[in-house]
């Protein structure tokens, strides 16, 4: 038995030496061999704390219990040998794959630990062939010893289990996470603008998180967290208390550690994701985009009413730099709005009985129908518009009683690109607060006293595209001018069917 | 997060729905006292949904009917449309002497139709003894329109539509399945020929949900016909598996739009209140006893009906129109049930924010004496349509309207029965005809596209009644593969398994 343990030590110890000397040509065998590592490592853990009983049971009901029990002496033998071959086939595995920084200092302490557990396996198995032979007191010694090395075995493997599994694996299920931590991830409405008053292009929750989902999260989720980097919730991202854990920095895509790691060459020791490939250019494109966009972690605005496509059709990939579809604004450039005052405000409006709710499922902007209330509209509810200024989309005043006072509120909706105030008494004198909405795309003024003095205001609309007239006080030639100044939008008076006589 | 809706149907639902096994063994655990598995296991279970993406499907119904505040759904994107006008014109009228000119006809009047042509294809009983299949050519004369194209040739039965042409787009290469009136209608309305399904107006009331808390959203109003008349059962418009609150509410012509929603003498609107406020009360203790969704259904259709007995006098009541907006629809608006009466209304329902107003124009079914019977049912609706485009265009809403003028089929070129030059009959013909939209974000003034010279097969880019389908839901913003209801086990949509956006014809 001790011959056949030193042989096994030697040819251990050149298998090692061999391993020194990876040939670079030909199969790669020093990774087959290294990757051995997670099945040889059950038979140190098996074997020795498997020798740990068989001991205790010799020790307490065995023939000769003075001496070492034959069968955890077994154990102990071959779990030495088997942690030796685990180390080797470990040391191995760790210089050939490749790894993240924080997952490097695991490695460490794992790799020296286990080459511990080895050593003293080792010696407890040489401790146990002597007290065979001279049973007494190396006998005591030899039952620490395999108790020692059933606890370091144990202490080694799970630093292992956290290399593979992540960080609290074992003990997830003793902890539960605090409810707090189980609320769902925060996916806040992003603003439809970026910080510098573009129109995004790139929607999270479409293009960018099944990226990530597919790519990303399996080590780098709640599962594994390899390099202590989550990407499934932006409170480890975005949120991230030390700035320079942060692997993305809104707005600057080359700065960002993330970008830098999936562009890096292939073949890289470094590239992100390892295995499978690099991400195709198209998605390297998508995140630069999106990090450049401001990196907004949730849906985006569609810009209403030219949304093309819905968001069902498969993510498209980002071109050319597209040119800025709105002009930088300073209500633009204002702070993101807080999607729980915006709620809070569409709630009071519905609490009101009006229509206020987003437009689309996949976007921020918001749209408000107020002449559809069983009681009388005046300026005073005007005011409770101006929380969703960031927002506001639509606005439909129809038949309402406010008047060119309260338009003053309706003034500071910036963002607003469809107005209806049809059949309200707003006058010329009201539509002066109009010009300040630059994004103003739909104006319905049908039946009001607005006459060509009005129309003339409206022609410095930069976005006016469609204006209805019908039923007001301007005259043919005001809207002949109008059409002279504005060739681009539409301006409709009203027509009635012509005179045909019935058919038949 | 909170206005993206759950899967499934209801309470009830929702909670089978998401008895996985893993849940399944988790509670097991924990009945047995295995409290570590059990913690083990949720942890496990817990994170699952990290990503947070959100499920896509249709509204659950509302489980607070919460009175008088509008329930609206967001689309899944947004929306060229938000609302409907669907114009249906029961019995089939004839796309060739109205839509589909095909002036190579006249050189083989009375001329057998070729083989080649019908290609075996099956005819309805009421020709398929016929000797012969003489071609009939329409009688009418055809002028050309000026559209956004190189103009669109119309019939000489329907110039005030041919005015308006510049706002339509007619789709000549429509198809269905169906060869007779009942199942044609039912597979129109419901996207399948057996009965049981919800309605397409009963979809978007469910996809959509309402605008305005004091009016049904999916409205249904019936014209009675000059010409030959198909039954119209309400099944047409019914919700099917939906939640009945989403089934159409038929307006009826005359006095009482809505039997029996006026009180009875000597009941006052405060004792209707109390009493509507008790029954909900008992309907509540039931419902929680239950949780059948119908129970709520009926909660909010009593208090629905409640408030209709204020809102649709004034609904029906035209004395706010204009004498030019009268005159405009024709003489007939004035007489309640008439096709322009109907349309005026769609109108007014339309401005209130109705989601889905289904017109049934009743008796295009001429299987003989096409050319009397066809020339008096376009008189009837020719003006009255056109104004209504013309209406809603002035005033700014035809944008947001989508307006869908459609019969179930079409008609053959072969006359049915005798044929002389100025008389004639058609059959049912599925293979092809017309229909046209407007407005909705449908590019207006455009033609869409070939039949061959009989107007009897399709040649180019066949349109059937899912892909229509898909099409008006994408306009309102539902992605047709998305809107679902959960009903005996799987999921059901308007278009079932089929369906493809006609992006052509988008604007």
């Amino acid at each position: 038995m001790a011959r056949l343990f030193v042989l096994s030590v030697v040819a251990v110890a050149t298998c090692a030496a061999l391993g020194a000397d990876p040939q670079p040509a030909g199969p790669d065998w020093w990774r087959f061999l290294g990757r051995l590592h997670p099945v040889l490592v059950h038979f140190p853990i098996g074997l020795l704390i498997a020798a740990v009983f068989l001991e205790l049971i010799h020790a307490l009901f065995g023939r000769e219990r003075g001496r070492p029990g034959g069968a955890g002496l077994w154990c102990v033998v071959l779990g030495a040998l088997g942690a030796g071959a685990a180390a080797w086939a470990g040391w191995t595995n760790a210089d050939v794959e490749t790894h993240g920084r924080a997952v490097a200092s695991l490695i460490e302490t794992h790799r020296w630990l286990g080459i511990a557990t080895c050593a003293v396996a080792g010696l407890v198995a040489l401790l146990g062939l002597g007290a065979l032979r001279a049973p007494g007191k190396l006998t005591g010694v030899y039952r620490v010893g395999v108790v020692l090395g059933a606890i370091m075995v144990g202490v080694a493997g799970h630093w292992g289990g956290t290399i593979v599994f992540g960080d609290g694996y074992l003990t997830a299920g003793l902890f539960p996470p605090k409810p707090a931590d189980q609320t769902a991830p925060i996916v806040e409405p992003a603003p439809a603008l970026t910080p510098d008053g573009r129109v995004r292009t790139v929607d999270f929750a479409t293009q960018i998180a099944p990226i990530f989902e597919a790519r990303c999260i399996e080590c780098h989720g709640p599962r594994r967290a390899k390099g202590r980097l989550r990407l499934d919730d932006r409170r480890y991202v975005l949120d991230e208390p030390d700035e320079d854990e942060r692997v993305i920095l809104p707005g600057d895509a080359d700065a960002s550690e993330l970008v830098y790691r999936i562009t890096l060459p292939h073949g890289d020791p470094d590239i992100m994701p390892p295995e499978d490939g690099p991400l195709s250019d198209d998605q390297i494109e998508l995140i630069r985009t999106w990090i450049d966009e401001g990196a907004a972690w949730g849906a985006i605005a569609i810009a209403p009413p030219t949304a093309e496509e819905p968001t069902s059709e498969p993510p498209a990939p980002v071109g050319e730099p597209e040119a800025p579809a709105v002009e930088p604004s300073d209500a633009a450039a204002e702070a993101p709005a807080d999607p729980a005052s915006i709620e809070a405000a569409l709630e009071a409006l519905r609490e009101h009985g009006a229509v206020a709710t987003r437009i689309a499922q996949d976007a921020d902007w918001v749209e408000v129908r107020l002449d559809l209330l069983d009681r009388d509209v005046t300026d005073a509810d005007l005011a409770m518009l101006e929380p969703l200024a960031p927002v506001l989309a639509s606005l439909d005043l129809t038949g309402t009683d406010v008047t060119d006072a309260g338009l003053e509120h309706v003034a500071r909706l910036a963002h607003l690109r469809s107005l209806r105030l049809g059949r309200t008494t707003i006058t010329d004198a009201g539509l002066v607060h109009l010009t300040s909405l630059t994004e103003l795309e739909y104006l319905n003024l049908i039946a009001t006293p607005v006459t060509d003095a009005g129309l003339s205001m409206l022609t410095d609309l930069p976005a006016l595209r469609r204006l209805y007239v019908w039923g007001t006080e301007t005259t043919p030639d005001g809207i002949e001018l109008f059409r002279l100044l504005r060739p681009d939008a539409q301006i409709d008076d009203g027509d009635t069917l012509p005179d045909v006589p019935d058919g038949g | 997060m909170s206005e993206f809706r759950a899967h499934g149907n209801d309470d009830l639902e929702r909670y089978l729905l998401n008895m996985t096994r893993r849940r399944f063994f988790r509670s097991a655990a924990s009945t047995l006292g295995a409290g570590l598995g059990a913690a083990a296991l949720g942890s496990l279970v817990g994170p699952a949904s990290a990503m947070g993406m959100p499920p896509i499907g249709g509204p659950t119904i509302n489980p607070d009917p919460s009175v008088g505040r509008p329930r609206v759904v967001p689309p899944h994107f947004a929306p060229k449309a938000k609302q409907v006008i669907y114009l249906h014109m029961e019995g089939a009228p004839s796309q060739l002497d109205l839509y589909d000119y095909k002036p190579k006809l006249h050189e083989e009047f009375d001329a057998d139709l070729p083989d080649s042509v019908v290609m075996g294809q099956r005819f309805t009983t009421m020709t398929s003894g016929q000797a012969r299949f003489p071609v009939a050519p329409s009688k009418f004369k055809f002028t050309r329109q000026r559209n956004n194209q190189d103009g669109v040739y119309l019939s000489e039965l329907i110039p005030h539509t041919g005015s308006v042409a510049n706002d339509l787009c007619f789709i000549h290469s429509m198809h269905t399945k169906a060869i007779n009136h009942e199942p044609g209608i039912t597979f129109f309305q419901t996207g399948h020929e057996q009965p049981g399904r919800p309605s397409m107006g009963a979809w978007m009331s469910y996809g959509l949900g309402s605008e305005n808390a004091n009016l049904p959203s999916f409205v249904v109003l019936i014209t009675q016909g000059l010409g030959n008349m198909q039954a119209l059962s309400a099944r047409f418009w019914g919700s099917g598996f939906l939640p009945s609150e989403h089934q159409g509410c038929r307006l009826r012509a005359g006095d009482d739009a809505v039997l029996y929603l006026g009180d009875p003498d000597g009941v006052s609107r405060t004792d209707r209140r109390k009493m509507l406020d008790l029954v909900a009360r008992l309907n509540e203790e039931e419902f929680k006893e239950t949780l059948d969704p119908e129970i709520q259904a009926r909660i909010a259709q009593y208090e629905m009906a409640y408030r209709m007995q204020m809102s649709v006098p004034d609904l029906t009541d035209f004395s706010d129109e204009s004498e030019e907006t009268m005159a405009m629809y024709g003489p007939d608006a004035r007489k309640p049930g008439s096709f322009a009466a109907n349309c005026l209304l769609a109108r007014r329902l339309v401005e209130r924010g109705v989601r889905f107003v289904q017109l049934y124009m009743r008796g295009w079914d001429q299987h003989n004496n096409l050319p009397t019977e066809l020339a008096a049912q376009c008189g009837a609706v020719d003006r009255a349509q056109a104004a209504l485009v013309t209406d809603l265009k002035r005033r700014g809403m035809l944008d947001s309207t989508l307006v869908l003028w459609a019969g179930e089929f079409g008609r053959t070129v072969y006359s049915q029965g005798t044929l002389t030059k100025d008389n004639y009959g058609r059959d049912h013909h599925p293979r092809c005809f017309t229909v046209w939209l407007a407005g909705g974000g449908v590019a207006p003034g455009i033609t869409y596209v070939k039949t061959d010279d009989y107007s009897y097969n399709i040649v180019e880019n066949p349109v059937d009644v899912h892909d229509l389908h898909a099409t008006m839901l994408h306009l309102m913003g539902l992605n047709h593969e998305h809107l679902l209801y959960r009903h005996q086990g799987r999921d059901y949509r308007l278009t079932d398994v089929s369906g493809k956006v006609v992006r052509d014809i988008l604007a």
